[in-house]
């Protein structure tokens, strides 16, 4: 089950990053279009804000899932400088990883009470749900829910016995 | 201070002692907190989290790490080296010189630190180990030097503080230049008194032909920093449109004017910034939920009585905040420091009359040194690893670069106009 779940974290992890990437251009392009139509049309769209910042928030949460697969997420890297022991290291890790599928659960359930709280409402300049924006949180939650349980089932690498 | 705040603040050191990645660690104290106190229903957290970073000025975050990816890509590291190099000629300890200078210039592309040193780095450091200078010297340079990203704009933390604080992101980016010219002064100062202590050499001779021919390979990168703050200090664009401007202009020049630039290239650039984006983006969010918490917890009220029964003085204010902090820098990375921060002394701000500004810059001065102190200095760990050093061989050199920061720091802080003169100028 372990190798089943890290196989399908890194496919994940590839997909999310082609999403993600494809995202971070359409927001350039909509920016540079907004631009264009301001100084060359003289007009602005009535997106011009909300769009790009609906596509924003979906491509941060979905971008994220990648940072958990290629473990690119900023910490402070304290850790070895008072635990020598690998074993120990590697229990703090599994420890880590339990605590943050336990928040990413509990963030995640109330992101998608959220989002359906919010589906009757629209959004002014784009006429859609108000819910789409919230339910990017819950979708990310439990797509880094399954990163990270494919990172704690996972065996250790190089868990050598301790001295 | 209440109990809420002491468990708030117990959780997330202990995350951050375990190494949590920051963002989790941010979410996991929230949550604890709420589910403890009863404070509020966890979809509030959820709320506060999207809200967070759902804003159009922090689109400009992905947008210049973008442009600078490309601008990258494009080749326009090498040329601005190249310049450098042209103008600094054999000047002992000229490469460290060009090193300082390279950083200026690649910031004022890129807008992060770390983005500096591995661009600046990979190119240099090499460099400055043949030519034998010290590679702990070399490293502590290219780290502090790259740190400057963080005041010259397009300044991410800028953006970032710009955006909590509702501060002119405009000006903000015009106050930083002359701090940021006055940090690379200081580190050049620094490098020169130690190249003439160890002897290190200079690069190759200063001919005008090689100056015209390294101006005119580097101009169109010479162009951007006129392109962004010229947009933005004549109200043409946003900081996020500048920024998208700045893309536009990177394929051009990568495309048309280099032809260096490829469609895979443009493919990994964007993944590469997805992924770049979002792990600070997902760390603003969370800090705005950790900032919400704070707030509703009236801790920057209660930061402003204590700190206005202690003193009158708004220059003592601002050391001890530059004290602490120095302190949150050591041990945390800038930007939750700064978006948990900034929320929180806006009111002593305000009660002390001290412009937010003025006070942006010395923050991101702080989290510049900060990001060059061990053992969680994020721009020297690059720098060491690029230059294989460890961060133990750099201590000695970096004493005396942190000491030149840090003196440039209070010279800011007791003169704020050289900070204000020119957003002042900018209507």
């Amino acid at each position: 089950m372990a190798a089943g779940l890290q196989v399908f974290a890194t496919r994940l992890a590839a997909v999310c990053k082609a999403v993600a990437g494809v995202a971070v251009a359409v927001q350039a392009g909509l920016i540079a279009y907004v631009v264009f139509a301001r100084f060359v049309l003289n007009t602005t769209p009535h997106w011009a804000e909300e769009l790009p910042r609906l596509v924003l928030v979906w491509s941060a949460f979905v971008g994220g899932v990648v940072c958990s697969v290629e473990r690119t997420h900023l910490m402070t890297g304290l850790l070895p400088f008072f635990v020598r022991s690998p074993r120990v290291l590697a229990a703090v890790e599994r420890l880590n990883h339990a605590l943050i599928v336990a928040g990413l659960a509990a963030l995640g359930w109330a992101g998608w009470q959220l989002a359906q709280l919010t589906m009757d409402q629209t959004l002014p300049a784009l006429a859609v749900s108000a819910g789409v924006v919230y339910l990017a949180l819950p979708v990310a939650c439990a797509l880094t829910i399954v990163v990270h349980l494919a990172q704690m089932l996972a065996p250790v690498p190089n868990a050598t016995p301790e001295a | 201070m209440s109990i809420g705040v002491w468990v708030l603040m117990g959780v997330f050191t202990i995350t951050v002692l375990i190494d949590m990645p920051i963002v989790f660690g941010l979410v996991l104290s929230c949550l604890a907190y709420l589910i403890i106190f009863d404070a509020a229903p966890l979809m509030v957290a959820a709320q506060q989290y999207v809200a967070g970073l759902d804003s159009f000025t922090l689109l400009a975050i992905p947008l210049f790490i973008l442009a600078a990816q490309l601008m990258n890509g494009a080749g326009l590291t090498q040329r601005i080296v190249r310049l450098c190099a042209a103008i600094v000629g054999d000047v002992k300890g000229g490469l460290g010189i060009v090193a300082v200078l390279a950083c200026l210039m690649f910031g004022a592309l890129s807008g992060s630190g770390v983005a500096d040193v591995v661009a600046i780095g990979s190119l240099l450091l090499p460099a400055m180990a043949k030519a034998g200078y010290d590679r702990g010297f070399s490293a502590a340079l290219i780290g502090s030097a790259g740190a400057t990203a963080t005041i010259i704009p397009p300044s991410i933390v800028l953006i970032i503080y710009g955006t909590i604080t509702d501060t002119s992101v405009g000006k903000l980016f015009l106050a930083g230049i002359i701090p940021g010219i006055l940090l690379g002064l200081s580190l050049i100062v620094v490098t020169l008194w130690q190249a003439r202590k160890h002897g290190w050499a200079g690069g190759v001779p200063f001919s005008w032909p090689e100056l015209r021919a390294a101006s005119i390979g580097a101009l169109p990168a010479l162009m951007v920093p006129v392109l962004i703050i010229g947009g933005i200090r004549f109200g043409v664009f946003t900081a996020t449109e500048a920024a998208s401007s700045a893309i536009v202009y990177a394929l051009l020049v990568g495309l048309f004017w280099y032809r260096s630039l490829t469609l895979r290239g443009i493919w990994e650039s964007l993944k590469s910034t997805a992924e770049g984006s979002a792990s600070i983006l997902l760390i603003i969010g969370a800090s705005a939920l950790f900032a919400w918490v704070l707030i509703s917890e009236q801790v920057p009220q209660a930061l402003a009585a204590m700190l206005t029964a202690w003193t009158d003085s708004r220059t003592t204010v601002l050391l001890l905040l530059t004290v602490v902090l120095l302190l949150l820098g050591t041990f945390m990375e800038a930007i939750p420091v700064i978006i948990i921060v900034a929320p929180v002394v806006m009111p002593v701000l305000a009660h002390y009359r001290i412009d937010p500004v003025h006070f942006g810059i010395l923050l991101s001065i702080n989290m510049a040194i900060g990001a060059n102190s061990p053992p969680v200095g994020v721009d020297l760990m690059a720098a060491c690893r690029i230059g294989g050093v460890t961060m133990m061989q750099t201590l000695r050199p970096l004493s005396w670069m942190m000491l030149a920061m840090t003196l440039v720091m209070l010279l800011l802080t007791f003169v704020p106009e050289l900070v204000l003169y020119l957003p002042r100028t900018m209507q």
